[in-house]
């Protein structure tokens, strides 16, 4: 049996961030600058959701020399759908945007 | 200074995720960079440590860790300071009066046999706290040496005591605490080969 959850607070945040510009990749001190969400809680959250398969990282090279490379972040196919749900979900039901 | 203590804290965040994190811990610490150029290496890196913490009951190592840290911290420190509390205290009263509730026959016969008493009790305590060391460090040929010194000292007390104090009852409950941590760190050691972590 399957248990749907409601995404928590620190989640839809990361959610948000992260499905601005989807395709685009973030790094983890880009995306705790943006939610406003701390190293403590963004790795942990980070790790559930590419377990999940709602996150896909990838190393990146480093921009400067004698810098290591670091791992950015994007959301994937999954992760964008749930974004949009939560998305609609969250959003009041007036202003609820229906496709033409 | 502050960026030298962020890097040792990334490290132990590192350490603290495991084989299995490693990826992680690599990720935290190439952000460490990003972080200081803010000024903010440290808050970023007591993140690091928490959120390594919190993962610790996720993976099999990081059970591993916090058993290794229970058994130490919980079980073997508290028993070294309850053996030096009592070396410390108006021994030997302290320590044999507390078995049956009597106090013991202290005079002028077995009053010499106090200091080697005392000493072999510190030397128990001493190696309880070199055993929960060793067990923290995963060098499980010097705890089985450690441990062998802690069984030593426990039954040179019970003979002791029963010689010199005609009471040996709080030196057998001794000996059999220490025989269930012997046994407690005999799990850990066949858990930790089984798994054969880092």
């Amino acid at each position: 049996m399957t248990r749907s959850r409601r995404p928590s607070k620190q989640m839809l945040a990361l959610l948000e961030g992260l499905s601005e510009r989807p395709r685009e990749w973030r790094h983890g001190y880009e995306l705790m600058k943006k939610t406003g969400l701390s190293s403590g809680t963004l790795y942990p959250l980070l790790m559930r959701m590419t377990e999940q398969g709602l996150v896909e990282a990838e190393w990146q090279a480093p921009a400067q020399p004698g810098r290591p490379a670091r791992h950015a972040y994007r959301l994937t196919a999954s992760g964008v759908a749930l974004a949009r749900a939560s998305e609609e979900a969250g959003r009041p039901s007036g202003l609820r945007v229906s496709p033409a | 200074m502050r960026e030298k203590a962020a890097r040792a804290l990334v490290a132990l965040a590192g350490r603290s995720l495991g084989g299995g994190g490693s990826g992680w811990a690599l990720a935290m610490e190439a952000e460490l960079d990003a972080a200081a150029e803010d000024g903010r290496a440290l808050g970023f890196a007591l993140g690091c440590v928490a959120a390594a913490w919190r993962e610790l009951p996720a993976h099999e190592e990081g059970r591993f860790i916090l058993a290794s840290n229970a058994l130490a911290l919980v079980l073997l420190v508290p028993a070294a300071a309850l053996l030096l509390a009592s070396v410390a205290g108006d021994f030997p009263f302290s320590y044999l009066g507390a078995a049956g509730g009597q106090m013991p026959l202290v005079n002028d016969a077995n009053l010499p046999a106090v200091p080697p008493l005392a000493a072999l009790v510190a030397l128990l305590a001493a190696a309880h706290l070199r055993i929960a060391w060793l067990v923290l460090e995963r060098d499980w040929d010097r705890v089985a040496g450690a441990a062998m010194l802690a069984a030593a000292a426990a039954v040179t007390s019970v003979i002791f005591t029963a010689v010199a104090f005609v009471d040996c009852a709080s030196a057998i409950r001794q000996a059999g605490t220490l025989c269930v941590e012997l046994a407690a760190v005999a799990a850990l050691a066949r858990w930790h080969g089984r798994r054969a972590y880092a």
